[in-house]
């Protein structure tokens, strides 16, 4: 640990000032003044460039005063300029979009995009933007950002038809998912078919998968970063689309003219009103916002507030008639997220040094009630997080940046409050449920730095700590990366990620609750930690625009927790009795091969990897597979302009079956008085049974009726599980006459779907 | 909703035919709204119901949304699971007069087709051991165990002693399978009653009583489970609290079985208390309780947490710990000891 202290350090006093001017300043949207995140800004002469950050900043020193410029940003036209400078100074650059162009200056965009591929030290990483999302057909032409993700290399999902994503062999709540910052613990609606993302609202996501930069930590296998539109300084725009479960409609635009902007996105579904009509009952619906504003105070400082709230309602009332009058019954539940996050955005003098300060608080809470007669039940669990962070970034030169910062984050965790009255109360006990409060906090320190024209390296180290009660947990989390440039097409990285996880989930093997609990680190319950190495190989071809990334992994995870056999999870309040500590270990082999630009796009993605978990207390202590240890996955997603109207995608995945834990056997066992018999089950071993595999091909005609001016529109015309083929959503037990015999039911056949988008802009 | 499924159908039929219809060019509707039109109206027709009677937009949404959720279902596909090979179950207790018997069965499929909540009596010859050779080795003796008059895979032995701490090993041999198994338990010294007491106050709650009892404890760490019967007293034969020969009378249900450690034991002394459910106005309980290995204990406590409705639906899957090699199920030598309770009446 010393000895990559020293190396941290050393690095930091071997820099040399070898630069002289100074520019800085964000890249924008030329029509919306929109932020772009990971433009690329060149400089041909020189052959040095950056990109800006995930906030559209960019820095770069020159040793010259007269330099040429080429930005670009795929879908937006590439600019050139030529820049006299004097002195540091700021400077906004913006970009037009290219509305339906696809040729050179496509080309010219993707080719920079892809020298990048090549040229950064990050690795396991993936970005999406909306458009990309918004063509991929999902189940009921509903566009869904976390099944996009499930489509990339090492995301593997649960169900069909569940936003789970267990990536790397890791677990669902390993995954670090923040929006503008704030952390979203509950990623669906409707039991997990669709994420609680607005595909509308977002403006970029990020998925990493190893390789970790420093500025994030609190899970171990994976961050989604998602980022939310910050509304248009220049015009109004609205948009959204009649689909058939939701419909939505997201409005921005400037509140005063280049100083300040919103966004508002809301979108519902209408089942529940539907059915009503057709004299069904199913008073089932959710519904989720995001605002956004985002405030210029000056061309150093910007202000934004965000917020998501969310929720899933299911209330059911039935009144019955009895001998004794009127019986009503009302069940229902009310699960959602609360995020809002105010960020402020500062460029210090210098112009190199840039800094995001967030203030962020997130809240889920689910509440599951009951009424009958007299009696009534209410359980609840609740967390709430409250949390400061703070980033600086500093471009010391293009080829040396710095990045530094601290997070403290304060959790409040009531799980399993329950409140009864009436008879009910003499049968379950209403309690409090435990307040546990939790301070989860690092500091953090990094360096990204080109040693050479062919070799960079990304060195950070993170402290994190946990303190609960009297008991407090800490410790140190180095990471590395490195990339060796074989020439401009090819390179290879390798890259050392050691992560700390201060709460976990706990959720039934057996069974799928949209109320798994989240549960802090406790004096008995211990931090989760893994330490994943990776080895990859970066090869682009720049005249066929496809970038092919070959990556393998190997992820030891430790303090990994699962419920004990036989662990009662139902109003139990006494979790930490039925939890056990154990181990896991990963490996494997990602290959993504990915077109963004041309008539036809999309990627191929390949995995092979073994996940396994090890618990004493389990499988008689014998390691077993992790429940999602999908032996290999692929996937296909395309998308093809077939003309200036009609596009056509399509998605092929496939997935080596899920495992699970079957009852093989039974035996009759007297009772203890041998007056009666008892049947005892036998289970096999654990996640010793394969389920069968499950492919899937889903497409999606888009058609865009004639322009009409500021109005844009189009129609999605597609289907869900094109031939009908059962992916495993549950395992049921069939009697076929002559013996009994497991079989996998799938939840979704062929669904045809249609959708209508639209768009409008007041220039 | 079978109802209203029934309808949708009907309407997805005809409306295909629709389809299939105005796909020929003779008869194609000319112009969008005309098609939109036909639909609606069509909608109209087949529903003949006042619950159409609304825009013709929503009609036609309303109708991609039910036809969405009435979509294809895919067939299940099978999986392939290897059944649990059938292995000798054993059940164990020593019951009044030093008299120690054990249960022989087999284990079998949980595929199997056999109707298990009935329990047949051809089934139930199949399952239980009736010509094992069944046999006790403890302090230099061998006994080997007898069938129960007419009842298949119960066997017996009158121990000739019954020492504390004492080493039973047990052996059996199936002629029939050329199987056999083989498991050790020591005899643990049994454990009284040093009190109990139900008594019922509540008459809002049916049949229910507070129970209260108190156990001494025995030196280093004890394992005990503690049984309640519905006492219903024979016609016949006074009642003596002691006489454990009440233990096999089919008329005492349990009602209450409680699992519990001598953790938190103070002055040797467990106290535990509870409430009871009877499910008869009776006048006494027959409480049973016993010392027990710490093995047996968490057997229990297994079948425990794998009992009910509530956790076959929500508990976690389990397999229960055994002490019989190359079997199932558990070999206990435990001694219960049983003991009458008078419910008292509270005003």
């Amino acid at each position: 640990m010393n000895k990559i202290a020293l190396i941290f350090l050393g690095l930091i006093l071997t820099t040399k000032a070898t630069a002289q001017i100074t520019i800085s300043g964000y890249v924008f949207d030329r029509s919306d003044r929109e932020t772009l995140p990971g433009a690329t800004i060149y400089l041909p002469v020189l052959q040095m460039g950056t990109a800006t950050n995930a906030y559209g900043f960019y820095s770069i020193t020159v040793p010259d005063n007269k330099i040429e410029v080429r930005l670009s940003y795929l879908g937006y036209a590439t600019k050139d300029t030529t820049l006299q400078l004097s002195q540091n100074q700021t400077i906004d650059f913006y970009l037009v979009e290219e509305i339906g162009q696809i040729g050179e200056i496509e080309v010219r965009a993707s080719h920079l995009e892809l020298q990048e591929k090549v040229n950064s030290t990050r690795m396991g990483t993936v970005t999406l933007r909306p458009e990309e999302i918004s063509v991929i057909p999902t189940l009921g032409g509903e566009s869904d950002l976390i099944k996009v993700a499930q489509l990339l290399p090492g995301v593997t999902s649960g169900g069909e038809g569940s936003t789970g994503m267990f990536v790397r062999g890791g677990t669902d709540d390993q995954n670090l998912v923040v929006l503008d910052d704030a952390v979203v613990y509950n990623l669906s609606h409707l039991f997990g078919f669709f994420s609680v993302f607005n595909s509308d609202a977002i403006k970029n996501v990020e998925l990493i998968k190893g390789g970790f930069p420093v500025d994030y930590g609190g899970r171990l296998s994976s961050v989604m970063d998602v980022r939310m539109n910050e509304g248009s300084m220049e015009r109004y725009n609205a948009r959204g689309g009649i689909g058939l479960l939701t419909s939505r409609l997201t409005i921005d635009g400037p509140i005063l003219n280049d100083k300040m902007s919103f966004m508002v996105a809301a979108r519902r579904t209408y089942i529940d009103q539907v059915f009503k009509t057709v004299g069904v009952s199913l008073p089932y619906y959710f519904y989720d916002y995001n605002v956004k504003l985002n405030y210029k105070i000056s061309d150093r400082d910007r202000v934004f507030v965000s917020s998501y709230f969310g929720d899933d309602v299911l209330a059911f009332n039935e009144t019955s008639e009895s001998d004794e009058g009127n019986e009503d019954l009302n069940f229902g539940f009310k699960l959602g997220n609360f995020t809002s996050t105010l960020r402020w955005n500062h460029i210090y003098n210098s112009q190199k040094m840039f800094s995001n300060i967030t203030l962020h608080q997130t809240r889920f809470k689910y509440d599951i009630s009951g009424e009958f007669i007299d009696n009534k039940i209410l359980i609840r669990s609740q967390i709430q997080d409250v949390g400061l962070k703070a980033d600086w970034q500093y471009y010391y030169s293009p080829e040396n940046k710095y990045v530094f910062g601290a997070m403290a984050t304060n959790h409040y965790f009531r799980p399993n409050v329950i409140g009864t009255s009436g008879d009910i109360s003499e049968l379950v006990e209403g309690r409090d449920g435990q307040l546990i409060q939790n301070l989860e906090g690092a500091i953090y320190a990094g360096n990204e730095r080109e040693i050479s024209q062919n070799l960079s390296i990304n060195l950070g180290l993170r402290y994190s700590f946990a303190i609960v009660d009297d008991q407090i947990y800490s410790g140190p989390e180095p990471r590395f990366s490195a990339r060796y440039k074989l020439n401009n097409e090819h390179s290879i990285k390798a890259g050392y990620s050691l992560m700390r996880q201060y709460m976990h989930r706990v959720s039934s093997s057996s069974l799928a609750l949209p109320t798994d609990l989240w549960y802090p680190v406790t004096k008995n319950v211990k931090p989760q930690r893994s330490n994943q190495f990776s080895l990859a190989y970066t090869r682009i071809f720049p005249e066929d625009q496809i970038s092919v990334e070959l990556e393998t992994y190997f992820k030891n995870m430790y303090n990994l927790i699962e419920y004990r056999e036989g662990a009662s999870l139902i109003l139990n309040d006494n979790f930490e009795r039925e939890l056990l500590a154990g181990e896991g270990s990963s490996y494997g082999f990602e290959i993504l091969a990915r077109k963004k630009t041309g008539i036809i796009k999309g990627w191929i993605s390949y995995s092979i990897s073994k996940t396994d978990r090890t618990f004493a207390e389990l499988n008689n202590g014998r390691s077993y597979y992790a429940k999602y240890d999908r032996r290999h996955v692929a996937n296909l997603v395309s998308m093809i302009k077939l003309s200036s109207r009609v596009s056509f995608s399509a998605v092929w995945t496939y997935q080596s079956g899920a495992w699970f834990t079957p009852q093989t056997g039974q035996f009759l066992m007297p009772n203890a008085s041998l007056t009666a018999v008892e049947l005892i089950p036998i289970y096999g071993e654990r996640n010793g049974t394969s389920l069968g595999a499950a492919h899937r091909l889903d497409i999606n005609f888009i058609l865009k009726p004639r322009g009409n001016g500021r109005f844009g529109g189009e129609w999605h015309f597609g289907a869900y599980n094109f031939y009908n083929r059962a992916a495993p959503f549950r395992v049921a037990i069939n009697n076929n006459g002559v013996t009994y015999e497991y079989v996998q039911q799938g939840l979704f056949g062929f669904i045809p779907s249609i959708a209508y988008n639209f768009n409008f802009s007041s220039r | 909703m079978i109802l209203f499924k029934q309808n949708i159908l009907a309407i997805a039929k005809r409306l295909a035919v629709y389809f299939r219809l105005s796909l020929n060019p003779k008869r194609r509707p000319q112009g969008r709204l005309k098609w939109f039109g036909k639909v609606s109206s069509f909608i109209k027709s087949a529903s003949g119901s006042t619950v159409f009677a609304c825009s013709q937009k929503f009609l036609l949404l309303a109708f991609l949304v039910l036809f969405t959720f009435t979509a294809c279902t895919p067939d299940e596909l099978p999986i392939s699971v290897q059944p649990a090979e059938s292995k000798i179950a054993v059940a164990s207790l020593i019951g009044p007069e030093k008299l120690m018997v054990v249960s022989l069965s087999r284990s079998f499929s949980a595929l199997s087709a056999e109707d298990i909540s009935e329990l047949s009596e051809d089934f139930l010859d199949r399952l239980l051991l009736d010509s094992a050779l069944v046999r006790l080795q403890y302090e230099g003796y061998t006994d080997t165990l007898r069938n129960f008059p007419q009842i298949p895979g119960l066997y017996f032995t009158q121990l000739q002693t019954v020492e504390d701490f004492l080493l039973m090993e047990l052996s059996v041999y199936d002629s029939t399978s050329n199987e056999s198994v083989n498991a050790q338990s020591v005899l643990l010294p049994p454990v009284s009653l040093d009190s109990a007491g139900i008594t019922r106050g509540d008459t809002s709650r049916t049949f229910a009583s507070d129970f209260g009892f108190k156990v001494n404890d025995l030196p280093g760490d004890n394992f005990f489970v503690v049984h309640v019967y519905q006492f219903t007293p024979p016609d016949t034969a006074a009642t003596d609290s002691t006489d454990t020969g009440l233990f096999f009378n089919n008329q005492n249900f349990l009602i209450y079985e409680q699992l519990f450690t001598d953790r938190g034991a103070q002055n040797g002394i467990i106290r535990k208390s509870d409430v009871l459910e009877f499910t008869s106005p009776v006048d006494s309980a027959l409480v049973v309780i016993t010392n027990i290995e710490e093995g047996y204990y968490r057997f229990l406590e297994a079948r425990k947490r794998s009992g009910g409705f509530l956790s076959s639906l929500a508990n976690e899957p389990i397999n229960h710990p055994t002490n019989v090699k190359n079997g199932v199920g558990y070999f206990s030598a435990h001694q219960p000891r049983a003991q009458v309770v008078t419910i008292t009446y509270q005003e």
